[in-house]
């Protein structure tokens, strides 16, 4: 029994060690991706716009996933695959800036949707989105998500006369900002942010 | 002991499998907002006045009813609740013709009323005007007015109406 333990012992020791040479089985079909691109259109509004705030009061201007100033941005891009979306900013993270004095910002929560069911209309899209926990702004997501049952066969590489089937995937962004203290070298004026969103294919390899 | 490896390995690998395409697209939000120390009073249109339809009261001249007319323009001023503004307006104006050498002359007529309903709206009579906003900061404005066509040639005739709003 005691020989049994320490063989137990010495393989569990051999598999830490060879595990760092381990590998995952991952196929990689970006390659079959081509020359085909991710393509983008804004929606409108494009400006996530909060009118005014009344500085010195808890005045807050709230935009939400489903209203009709959130801003949206349609992709196109094929079915099978998967995306990467990163969101950085212009401006510093998470305030509005005066556009006169960087020094002077003023509280802004952004928040970001996502919907890939293959919705073909903004109001589909915004009853399926899938609104991101706040601090998260990368997001690896399938160009159309399966609903369920076993995987999809590989995609069918492609070729001249092929049309490669494409689906949408939505973004949305909204948030709120407020309430403004002029305790903070914040004064009357237009604050705004500009936010860079990054889409590229993802594809997993070494 | 199976479990216990799996784990193992899916923790040591998975954070070098994710590597994007070097080819990304950018795209640009932006996100703006006025920080003010005053509720701003502003006007909005909410219809225009159109003088298809209108009256003929002289063989030259048309009117359309800032108070009974449906052509009549109407206009919402928004600003803080239960504040005071002065409103001031140019009330003749000469159209000039787009196409043609006539001109068209109108002389406007506003009525108000702190809710939307046209028909209890009073006439004001004066160019400078004070008003009370209602509880939800707003307050309504017909626009009609008298049309004569003096010296007039077929055409189009386009002007605009100047007016200026401010708390007293």
């Amino acid at each position: 029994m005691r020989h049994h333990k320490k063989a137990y012992f010495i393989v569990l020791i051999i598999c830490v060690l060879v595990s760092k040479h381990a590998y995952c089985q991952q196929i990689n079909f970006k390659p079959l991706a081509g020359n085909t691109r991710i393509q983008v259109s804004h929606g409108y509004p494009s400006t996530l716009y909060f009118d005014y705030l009344l500085i010195d009061t808890e005045m807050i201007r709230s935009i939400s996933l489903e209203s009709a100033d959130a801003a949206w941005l349609e992709i196109q891009a094929p079915a099978y695959y998967d995306i990467t979306v990163d969101i950085d900013w212009e401006t510093p993270a998470y305030q509005l800036q005066n556009i006169y004095d960087p020094n002077a910002t003023i509280p802004f929560n952004l928040k970001f949707a996502y919907a890939n069911q293959g919705e073909e209309n903004v109001s589909d899209a915004k009853s399926n989105a899938t609104v991101l926990p706040g601090g998260f702004f990368s997001i690896t997501i399938p160009v159309n998500k399966r609903s369920g049952g076993l995987p999809r066969p590989p995609p069918t590489p492609e070729f001249y006369g092929h049309d490669v089937p494409k689906s949408k995937v939505w973004l949305f962004f909204f948030g709120e900002t407020g309430p403004v203290n002029s305790g903070h070298m914040v004064s009357t004026g237009t604050y705004i942010a500009n936010i860079n969103v990054n889409i590229y294919f993802s594809y997993y390899d070494e | 002991m199976k479990v216990l490896f799996s784990i193992l390995i899916s923790v040591i690998i998975s954070p070098s499998l994710l590597l994007q395409d070097p080819i990304n697209d950018v795209y640009n939000i932006k996100v703006k907002a006025r920080v003010v120390s005053e509720y701003p009073v502003g006007l909005v249109t909410l219809q225009h006045m159109s003088i298809d339809g209108g009256a003929f009261t002289g063989i030259n001249e048309l009117y359309v009813s800032p108070i009974n007319s449906r052509k009549a323009g109407l206009m919402r001023v928004k600003g803080r609740p239960g504040s005071l503004v002065r409103m001031s307006y140019i009330s003749k104006e000469t159209l000039p013709g787009i196409d043609g050498d006539g001109y068209v002359t109108i002389r406007y007529e506003m009525s108000g009323y702190k809710k939307r309903i046209q028909a209890a709206s009073r006439l004001i009579d004066n160019e400078d005007f004070e008003f009370t906003l209602n509880k939800d900061g707003y307050y309504y404005l017909w626009m009609g007015g008298k049309v004569i066509m003096g010296n007039v040639t077929p055409g189009k005739y386009k002007g605009q109406f100047t007016v200026e709003i401010q708390y007293i």
